[in-house]
């Protein structure tokens, strides 16, 4: 899972208009940060951009009324970036040696060994799907985030292949390359493929959904504390009342005992049934407070947990079917006086395929435990090094 | 039953037709639009300060941590923080430049900024001139009420008050900016109730001591920024402080909260370097003539505010104008004559005062204040030196004394517009001389070519001395600053020199320790200006007056060395903090 967005500075948003007008067909003149837009009929887009003035600019409130701001934000672009988001969302790309460096692995970048020489010979083309999901997390107490993640699994073993991500983005990043196009894939393979993805997705946002989990739960529990509060000032207020009542309903008792003609007595009478009836209504109240304080206020809580419950809402909105080469990669390794060559399971985009242990301990090697050389030996830095 | 259950967790996965759109597919070119299409509309709209380019740098001079923290709050907290810098580092200009960044994005439909109401004035000033944003303050003649503008510079205690707190509370604010935080930090004050109640979609609180009594006081304002951070009041309480409350645990997981919504810069973080700053205070004998004069005045003034406290204005400026000169006097003076509403016994007085006037050949002051200038003159690139004075016929006498004696004179006032003050600020740098100024000089001028600076007369508001010594003493002045006040021994100013000022070392202060000092003042009900006043009008004698002086000297300088041991205890509990960004 790797995040996918772009930053939205002014140059990321010249350069796409520029691209996405110039796929549409548009012949764009321009004079100095102001375009000029002509478009050919039956150019596929639902924006008035024939004969449309554009105006590059850092302040979208600052431009004439008929000229469309092209700016980070403006109206124009936002309706612009909605029509191509949904424009061709499935689509397939190859990538080949030649468009794509050889991605050397962390064991070695991060260690003293140089590479004097690398050979790839591609044996045959591997297939994966890069999709983009958006993300949407929200609670009532935090902020809804958006977020848009990328994900590449290997249509061979529906495995994930992170750094196959990496490179997909590497490749989407708005600048300008030659890059050419795959096979496309059946439905039922992509679909597979989307189910893989999403499953990948769910276990990697697990630590994001814990960590909102967390902070929502803290507001929640403010509220239920707050409640909690609240029931327990209730239920102490109507204890006194009731005792209050209590007593009154024993002068009235009293008095009904004193009475001294019949009416005074009915009066009496009529008075104690109406302070029972209220006692009765006061001390099923308090029950129900009691029993609330008892059970945990169980209403309270389901109410509370409706309300900030955490939604998470997964959704893909592109797919790329990419082939990649898959072959050897022939690496001539130096330290000092020492050379070795070594050969490696690689795939352009995705890096080496395989895990390379310490000749001496079998240790992996990693970022951590970089590689070094040892006679014929290749050791880890960290593992087996002197 | 565990509050963990409190929150479920559901996740959906949405439907989608890209199945469906596998026909559509078409050239790669295409189709890498769409994919870049949607990861524009994923990123962050581009989180620069964009409105940085707008700000005329000669107004204004940023830093790098207050840039840092105005991007941070806005960017990274999501609008609501607490800026906790420690004073001095320029809270209010990180604040200004949040403010002038939402203007520029346009989500500043109605802001208010509640302030201690001794320091509204000095806000709408500071983000006009700074910053070019506009604010009614509740002081303004034309201020109609909280519903009747959207930028809006309060004290506190007015948006409260009966009158105005319910339209306050009427209202959607966009943007709340609340100063010197830790003043709203009791929950059970008509304060906190306020800012409890009040709508607002995007929060500031600035305060260099978050802490006043125990750090409660943090849970109450961080509660009102940003509820349920941390969690219940008992639930902080029992995690994060020992039983017998004096001091902190867990403090790494109360540092990883409070970095979600506080900024706390320290000043031996920042490059902030100020060059030494030298105050010499010349007292002089006055001439029997001034001396008469000065007790004529002063028993008028006492007599008449004992008769009538309506016109502690006037009678404030006459005591005022006394010291400042012979001039500035006899102009009030004798406007009091011509008014219609001159009281028949006051008639007598104010003519003998007039007569006194008449008997000063050269006062004293204006002979001294050449020695100044002539030393500047022999000693000072260009001969520069700033006069300060309050009143513009003491600035016309200045102007004109200095001009006969063959000094190069430049005269600024509230008079000019702009552009005049900008080409006199312009004329002065070249030309050097001697700049005779009115307080009118605004704080964003940038005057660092002169270090030299004579208060002719001293304000009673110890942060308008302040504001006149920062116009020179100010980032990016690189030599030492000397700054001379000159008084008449036995005098009000002598008092306020001596006694006050001198004893909380205001010369030394910055603003933010100053104003720091004045809330702390205001918060006892007091007013300073007020303060040195009555003194003066209700002292019987001279012994009673110099008692009354010493007395509030002794309550400043508590008020000092509270608001010292504050900030101390402050940097005590957040020691070993790294509140700000890290590093990747």
């Amino acid at each position: 899972m790797t995040d996918a967005a772009l930053p939205v500075t002014g140059r990321a948003v010249e350069r796409f208009t520029h691209a996405y007008l110039s796929s549409l067909g548009a012949e764009i003149v321009k004079d100095g940060r102001q375009w000029s837009i002509s478009l050919p009929d039956g150019a596929d887009t639902g924006l008035e951009l024939d004969g449309a003035l554009l105006e590059v600019t850092d302040d979208p409130s600052n431009v004439g009324e008929d000229v469309l701001a092209i700016a980070p934000e403006s109206p124009f672009v936002e309706r612009m970036l909605d029509e191509a988001a949904n424009r061709t969302p499935v689509g397939s790309i190859a990538l080949t040696d030649d468009q794509v460096e050889i991605r050397l692995p962390p064991w070695l970048t991060a260690g003293p060994v140089e590479v004097a020489d690398r050979t790839f010979t591609p044996y045959y083309d591997r297939r994966a799907i890069c999709a983009l999901f958006h993300v949407g997390i929200e609670t009532v107490s935090e902020y809804q985030r958006e977020e848009l993640h990328a994900v590449a699994i290997d249509l061979n073993d529906y495995e994930e292949r992170p750094r196959l991500a990496e490179t997909f983005l590497e490749l989407t990043d708005g600048e300008k390359r030659e890059i050419a196009e795959g096979r496309t894939v059946d439905a039922q393979v992509l679909r597979d493929a989307l189910g893989s993805g999403q499953d990948v997705l769910e276990n990697e946002l697990s630590p994001i959904i814990l960590e909102t989990r967390e902070r929502a739960t803290r507001a929640a529990e403010v509220e239920l504390d707050e409640y909690r509060q609240f029931v327990r000032q209730r239920r102490d207020e109507l204890a006194e009342e009731i005792d209050r009542l209590t007593t009154r309903i024993k002068e009235a008792t009293e008095a009904i005992d004193a009475a001294s003609d019949q009416e005074e007595r009915v009066e009496a009478l009529r008075k104690r049934k109406e302070l029972q009836v209220e006692l009765k209504d006061l001390r099923a109240d308090l029950d129900d407070l009691t029993s609330q304080i008892e059970t945990g206020y169980p209403e309270k809580r389901r109410e509370i947990r409706k309300r900030h419950a955490l939604t998470i809402r997964v959704r893909p909105v592109a797919a790329t079917s990419v082939s990649y080469e898959r072959g050897d990669l022939e690496l001539a390794l130096q330290m000092d006086e020492t050379e070795l060559t070594r050969s490696y399971a690689y795939a352009v985009g995705a890096g080496v395929m395989e895990e390379v242990v310490c000749d001496r301990c079998g240790e992996q090697l990693t970022a951590e435990n970089p590689l070094t050389l040892d006679g014929d030996q290749m050791l880890g830095s960290a593992c087996c090094s002197k | 039953m565990n509050d963990a259950d409190l929150v479920d967790v559901e996740i959906h996965h949405e439907d989608t037709d890209l199945v469906d759109r596998l026909i559509d597919a078409s050239s790669p070119d295409d189709h890498l639009l769409t994919v870049q299409a949607n990861r524009l509309q994923a990123g962050q709209p581009d989180t620069e300060l964009r409105s940085l380019s707008h700000l005329d740098e000669e107004n204004v001079k940023l830093l790098g941590h207050q840039v840092d923290a105005a991007h941070r709050a806005l960017f990274e907290m999501d609008g609501k923080a607490l800026l906790a810098d420690e004073v001095g580092l320029g809270k209010t200009i990180e604040v200004g430049m949040i403010l002038k960044e939402m203007h520029h994005r346009g989500t500043d439909d109605a802001v208010l900024i509640l302030t201690p109401a001794q320091l509204a004035q000095q806000w709408q000033a500071e983000m006009l001139e700074k910053f070019g944003l506009d604010f009614v303050c509740n002081y303004d003649d034309d201020f109609a009420g909280f519903d009747a503008h959207n930028h809006i510079i309060a004290s506190i205690d007015t948006a409260k008050s009966d009158r105005h707190r319910s339209t306050v509370l009427a209202r959607d604010w966009d943007v709340l900016v609340l100063d010197e935080a830790h003043y709203v930090k009791n929950e059970d004050t008509d304060r906190y109730a306020l800012l409890e109640k009040l709508s607002y979609d995007y929060a500031f609180f600035l305060t260099a001591t978050p802490i006043q009594n125990d750090v409660t006081d943090l849970y109450n304002i961080i509660s009102l920024l940003r509820p349920g951070l941390f969690g219940t009041r008992e639930a902080f309480h029992h995690y994060f402080v020992n039983s017998s409350q004096e001091t902190l645990v867990n403090r790494n997981e109360l540092q990883n909260r409070l970095r979600e919504v506080m900024i706390r810069n320290r000043r031996e973080e920042t490059d902030i370097d100020f060059t030494p700053r030298n105050v010499t205070t010349r007292t002089f004998t006055p001439t029997p003539a001034e001396r008469d004069l000065y007790e004529a005045v002063t028993d008028y003034v006492r007599s008449a505010y004992r008769q009538s406290q309506g016109q502690k204005l006037v009678l404030m400026t006459l005591q005022k104008e006394v010291v400042s000169s012979p001039a500035a006097l006899q102009q009030t003076v004798e406007k009091q004559l011509e008014g219609d509403d001159v009281q028949p016994d006051r008639v007598g007085p104010l003519k003998q005062i007039l007569e006194r006037i008449d008997a000063i050949e050269t006062p004293t002051k204006l002979d001294r204040v050449q020695r100044i200038t002539r030393e500047a003159r022999e000693r000072v690139d260009k001969g520069r030196v700033i006069i300060f004075t309050q009143f513009r016929a003491t600035q016309q006498e200045l102007l004109e004394t200095l001009s006969e004696k063959g000094y190069t004179t430049h005269a600024f006032h509230g008079g000019h517009s702009s552009d005049e003050k900008e080409e006199i600020v312009e004329r002065f740098e070249k030309g050097g001389g001697v700049l005779v100024s009115t307080d009118a000089m605004n704080e964003g001028r940038n005057l660092q070519f002169c270090n030299v600076m004579v208060n002719y007369d001293l304000p009673w508001n110890p942060m308008k001395v302040e504001q006149r010594i920062g116009r020179i003493h100010r980032i990016g002045q690189d030599r030492e600053v000397y700054v001379f006040n000159i008084a008449l021994e036995d005098t009000i100013e002598e008092y306020v020199l001596e006694k006050l000022y001198h004893k909380i070392d205001l010369f030394q202060q910055s603003v933010g320790e100053l104003s720091e000092i004045l809330t702390r003042l205001e918060e006892t009900g007091r007013n300073f200006e007020d303060d040195v006043f009555e003194r003066l009008v209700e002292a019987d004698s001279e012994v009673e007056l110099e008692n009354d002086f010493d007395a509030m000297a002794v309550d400043l300088k508590e008020q000092r060395d509270l608001a010292e041991k504050l900030e101390d205890f402050n940097s005590g509990v957040f020691e070993g903090f790294d509140l700000g960004a890290d590093d990747d």
